[in-house]
Parts: structure tokens; sequence; C-alpha cells
């Protein structure tokens, strides 16, 4: 039996009325014989039916560790820390913690709740199976449907891959690496899952493959009102595909909001950083061009060499010493936007 | 089929007509340069031949920044090589300076390679982890023939300055330097030899997006203060509208448009152009991401007959399928592959 939680005893600030998912100071450690190293350190989200939220952060910032703690989709050999809570609300409508889930009660969450798309295709899928088997695999441990064979084809066609009936017989060497995303698109929403993480789904793809790969998604999301957690570090694209942004720094969310108001006024130094080290170029008439390449100085604090206070501020230009003293809290302002920085307000 | 009708390797071809004139200011002229790969024979069949770089021309001048853009399997990175000649090419001609380097002996080529010097995209990869960062780049000046010991370790330390490291930094280890400083490195390794000519492929693709602007910042700075000519291969648009004075467009092995960055940006003359820089993603444009082309680019192992990107081309007439359009001058730097002279592009993108 899942123990379901009462949410009423478990007020929180700022979040949607009605979330799919929440995450409650979520920390991820890995545990190594020489250290500890502390990969997510207190990340609350919370994510609605339908909606699209992205997961910003430069490498290292503990945006994937966040996606695979949710399902502890981690290497058996890894020894792995979680607490917090992952609060998913069901189709009864009640609310489970799948942080408290035992592993054989997880595995039916993975797939058939909540589906998950990778950066690398080629390394999801096996190599020595046709792609027909695959998907028939997938739809048989979640579906046992009979006619797996004509439904594999169907969802091949629905993720638009062309000649699906030639197609489900090739493997995965012979495809391209944006149908080799399809086919692992195609097998993730064979179980029609109501919330789908995608980990840089396209980010080793061309932009017209990812333009495709983009709509077919939110045509997908529309649908079946699926949910999406999207990870990426491109904040142009996040600007047209999500509703809602985190940007993380050092294991840490900085600032939350929606994806106008962060991309067009972004609160937290970090966030204002990420959007000006994309290069522009200002085109003059009668003087040379204008070339803005503003790089983020430093880099990223490796775990367990985070400062006393606020992470960024060894790379902020805003930075005076009260941001150094101590640890800076995540406030919370305007319903559901929220800030992790002491001046915001005067900068 | 017009082109066909052209002798490859021929230097007579430079003023074919297709051609900007090799001015006085062209470091590098090329000229129906073309590769095609055998390979490996699956049964008892022929081997199949895949096409990755076909009877392309173009020049870059002295202190130049040509950007070379197109989706994966367009041939890009091979004709970075190929005017390298780190591969040999089939037919065409490469010159550097008023030599064809296809013609140099393999000694001749080592000198030839003073001029022209390449930075890889994986910084990881470039640098031997067994040896220190000053051994690296001194290890270049030897081969160049700097044979004092003490004028080379000046030279390095120079060097380390000039991409913005310290002279200490010799001493160190390749792995105790993230991507952007083992970048960094090579960029330091490559100007060793005072090149004239850069070949960077996709120089800041594996970076954080918070070390790219400074490496191409580096670039830019280094290429104006040495007067270098850069050819600069990326698939990222926004570094390429950056970088870039000029562009090409590539696709299967074809240059399909070649423009001045800004021309190009603003107004694009190929479909296939117009429908890359539609589908990049832009901040704050508040539209959904607009898919003009579909399907993926063809195997260069059949290439579709005619215009290569007919199959995917919203504009494409039957007679695409017959002729192979030539890259024609339209003025003002513009060179462009279609046979649709009627078409009036959506402006994609306000400057």
């Amino acid at each position: 039996m899942l123990k379901t939680i009462d949410l009423k005893n478990h007020p929180t600030q700022g979040c949607d009325p009605e979330p799919l998912l929440e995450l409650r100071d979520l920390r991820t450690q890995f545990i190594t014989p020489q250290s500890v190293v502390s990969a997510v350190d207190g990340v609350s989200l919370s994510i609605r039916p339908g909606q699209t939220m992205a997961l910003v952060g430069e490498s290292g910032s503990g945006k994937s560790v966040t996606a695979l703690s949710i399902l502890r989709l981690f290497n058996r050999g890894d020894k792995v820390k979680i607490s917090g809570q992952a609060l998913w609300k069901n189709r009864q409508g009640q609310v489970i913690d799948l942080l408290a889930l035992q592993e054989n009660e997880l595995r039916t969450f993975r797939g058939r709740e909540i589906g998950f798309v990778f950066q690398d295709p080629g390394a999801s899928l096996n190599p020595v199976f046709t792609i027909g088997a695959q998907i028939r695999e997938t739809l048989e441990i979640h579906q046992s449907n009979e006619d797996s064979s004509l439904l594999a084809i169907q969802l091949l066609r629905d993720v638009g891959i062309a000649d699906p009936d030639r197609r489900i017989n090739a493997f995965p060497h012979q495809l391209s690496g944006g149908m080799r995303q399809r086919v692992m698109l195609a097998m993730t929403l064979a179980c029609q899952p109501r919330f789908l993480i995608a980990d840089e789904p396209t980010t080793a793809l061309d932009v017209t493959i990812q333009a495709q790969m983009m709509r077919l998604l939110s045509e997908i999301q529309e649908k079946h009102n699926m949910a999406m957690l999207f990870i990426t570090h491109d904040l142009a694209l996040v600007s047209q595909i999500a509703d809602r942004v985190a940007v993380m720094y050092a294991g840490q969310v900085v600032e939350t909001g929606n994806v106008h108001e962060l991309t067009n006024h972004p609160k937290h130094p970090y966030t204002k950083a990420l959007l000006d080290c994309r290069p522009i170029r200002l085109y003059k008439e009668d003087e040379p061009d204008e070339r803005i390449l503003i790089p983020i100085k430093g880099r990223p604090p490796r775990s367990g060499d985070v400062s006393m206070g606020c992470r960024f501020a060894p790379r902020c230009n805003a930075q005076k010493d009260i941001c150094m003293q101590n640890p800076v809290s995540l406030e919370i302002f305007s319903g559901a936007e929220s800030v992790r920085c002491l001046r915001w307000r005067e900068l | 089929m017009e082109l066909n009708k052209i002798q490859p390797a021929d230097d007579s071809n430079v003023a074919n007509g297709i051609l900007p004139n090799l001015s006085a200011t062209s470091l590098l002229s090329v000229s129906n340069l073309s590769k095609t790969f055998e390979l490996p024979r699956e049964g008892w069949g022929t081997a199949p031949r895949l096409r990755a770089v076909d009877k392309v021309s173009f020049t870059i001048s002295a202190g130049e920044v040509l950007g070379l853009v197109g989706e994966s399997g367009s041939g890009k990175s091979t004709l970075g090589r190929l005017v390298l000649r780190l591969i040999e090419s089939d037919t065409g001609a490469v010159h550097l300076e008023g030599t064809d380097i296809r013609r140099l002996s393999q000694s001749q080529l080592q000198d030839a390679r003073q001029k022209m010097q390449m930075i890889f995209q994986d910084p990881f990869a470039s640098l031997n982890p067994r040896r220190k960062v000053g051994a690296a780049i001194e290890e270049v000046l030897e081969l160049h023939g700097m044979q004092e010991p003490l004028a080379r370790s000046e030279r390095c330390k120079e060097l380390l300055g000039q991409v913005g490291m310290s002279p200490e930094d010799a001493q160190r280890w390749p792995r105790e330097f993230s991507g952007g400083q083992r970048q960094r490195i090579a960029i330091a390794r490559a100007l060793a030899v005072n090149p004239k000519l850069l070949v960077a492929d996709e120089p800041v693709s594996a970076l954080d997006v918070s070390v790219q602007a400074g490496i191409l910042a580096l670039l830019r700075e280094l290429q104006s203060r040495l007067s270098l000519a850069i050819l600069f291969i990326s698939h990222d648009l926004s570094v390429v509208e950056v970088m870039a004075d000029r562009v090409m467009v590539m696709y299967l092995g074809r240059i399909m448009e070649v423009a001045p960055t800004r021309a190009l940006f603003n107004a694009p003359l190929h479909p296939y152009t117009a429908g890359l820089l539609a589908a990049a993603p832009r901040l704050n444009s508040g539209s959904k991401l607009q898919v003009m082309l579909g399907g993926e680019i063809p195997s260069p192992i059949d290439p579709p007959s005619g215009c290569v990107f007919r199959t995917r081309c919203p504009f494409a007439l039957p007679a695409c399928a017959q002729e192979v359009p030539e890259l024609k001058d339209l003025g003002q730097g513009r060179l462009r592959a279609c046979l649709r002279d009627d078409l009036d592009l959506p402006q994609v993108q306000a400057a």
C-alpha cells in the first residue's frame, strides 16, 4: 500500500494551487570513500499539469541530478543519499511522496507516470535490438497490449518518423541522431506519462531538428495535458518553449519566475549574467560593428568548496561584504516568484 | 549540367565567372574542391561512396573572418580539413598566398603549415595529458625551426600572455585547467608560428555558455591585432553572426549561399539559409520556434539529383531535380545557388 499524504498539514508558500509534482527541500549527496559531494542542496519546485518548467544553469549546477533524484535513476554502484520530498498527485487525486517509496513501488511510476528523455539517445537504446522490438518491450511491460506491433508503428508515425513500417525493423545505428531521439520519445510516450522530464533532449541536434522536436513536444503536451520539466542551458530556447523557469547555481535554485518576466527582467545577478553572456552583434552604419561578448568571470565552485555566504558572490559584479557573511535564503515575492539575493531590490 | 564542363584542378577555374576574382588581397583561394570518401563494402557489391564536399569554391582575404555554417553532415568540417590538407582532396585547388598546397611535397607542406593552423572543438582531446603546457607549446616552436631553448621559453610565455594566461601556467599540466583555459592554451599553440590563417572548427561548442563569450572575444581581439584570417566553422548561428565578416552556408557538400554577415542575417536569399535562421532560438522574440524545414539532411551516399536541397525546400519546382544550380554572383558580395530567382523570402530576423 502506498502511503498518501494529507497536503493540508504541509502548507507551502508561493506554490501553485494544484501542482502535479512538488519538490520540497530536495537534497542529493553522492557518497564516496573520500568525500560527500552535495550535488543538490535544498531545491523546492512545483509543476502544474500541462505546464512546462525549464531548469537552467551551467554544467555542474545540479539540474540533471535534481531530475534524476525524482525517480532515483542512479547507477547501481552509486551511493546516493536523497532527502526532502517529491510530492506526486496521482490519478485519484492522492498525494504520494516519491522519495518515501520502496524501489519496487517506485518502478510503477517510472515510464508509466513520469517519462524521461535524455540528451544522448544513442546511449539509451540497445544497439543489438531493432527499434520495433524495443518499443514493443516498453509497451508489453507497461500495458500488456496484444497488438503491440501495430501500436509501435502508430507511435513512430506520431513522433514524425516517415515510413514507420520499414523503420520499425531498423537498428539504432541505422538512424540519425534526430531520428533516434524521436524513437526515444515514441517509447516514452507509449505509456502516456502525465509528466515528462527532458534532460537537454535537443542539445546534440541541429537547430532545424530541434525546432521540429520542440513543436512535436508541444503538440503532445497540449493533447494530453502533459507537464514537462525541460533541462537546458539555452535561455533563448527557454524563452520560446517554457511557461516557468528555475535557474540553478551550485546545487541551489537562485531564481524562479514566469518565462517572460525572468528573461526580460531578471532579478538575480546570475540570471542577468547568463542572459548577458549570449553573443550579440550591434550593426553600425558609419563605424565598426559592436560585438558584445561578456563572459561570467571565474568558474562555478566545486561541491564542498562553496563559500559561506552567497554561492555566486565570488563571481558576482554586485558583490558586497554582506554577501559573504551568511547563507542567503530564497526570498519569495509576488506569489510564485522567488530570488536568492540580498541585493536584488537595489540592483 | 553546366558545372560538369569545368575541369578540376585547373588554375584557370578561378576566372570562370562563378567566383569572385582572385584579387591581390586574397590569402586563401579554393576552387572546385571535391572530396569523396569510400566506405567499407557491404556484401559483394561495389563500395558505397560518400560525397562529402562537392566542387566548392571560395576565397578568404587577409585578416578576414569567414563563417561556415550548415547542419551536421553538410561537409563543413571536411572542408576545413581539406583546406589545411589534413586530408587529401580528390580534385580542385587550394591556393594559400598563390601556392597550391595540394601540390606541395610533405616537407614543403610542413613549411606551409606555419601559415595555417587549426583549433579543434574538444580542448580535452587536443592537448597531450602527459605533457606540460609549456612543453606542448615549445614543441610546435621547435618543429618549426626555433632551436634556442631560451628563446622558445620566452616566446612560450609571451604566447600564454597573449591568450590571457599567466607565464607560470607553462609549468602546469593540462588536467589542471578548465575547458575554457585549455581552449586558450590550444589557441596559444596555434598562434606559436605566427599563422596567417586559422581554421577554427566549432571552437566553443564544447564550452559552457558562460565561458564561450570570453573565448570568442579573445579570438576576435587576436584576429584584429595580428590581422589573422579565420575560417570559423560552427553550427551555432548566433556565434557565427558575432564572429564573421562574411558567412558561407553549406548543405550536403555544396555551397548554398555566401553573403556579408549583416546581409545574410537580415535578408537571406537562399531558402535553406532562411530555414536555418527561422529554426534558431531567439530570446524574447515573443513567438514559438518556427519550423520552416521539415525532414532531415539526406544521406551524402545517395544525394538528390539537381539541387541537393530540393527534397526539403518548400519552394522546389520539377526543374530543381534536373539542373544543379550554379553559385551565381548577385553583386554586393552576395552569391546564391538557387534556380528560383522569383522568390521573395521572408525577412526572418530583424536587425
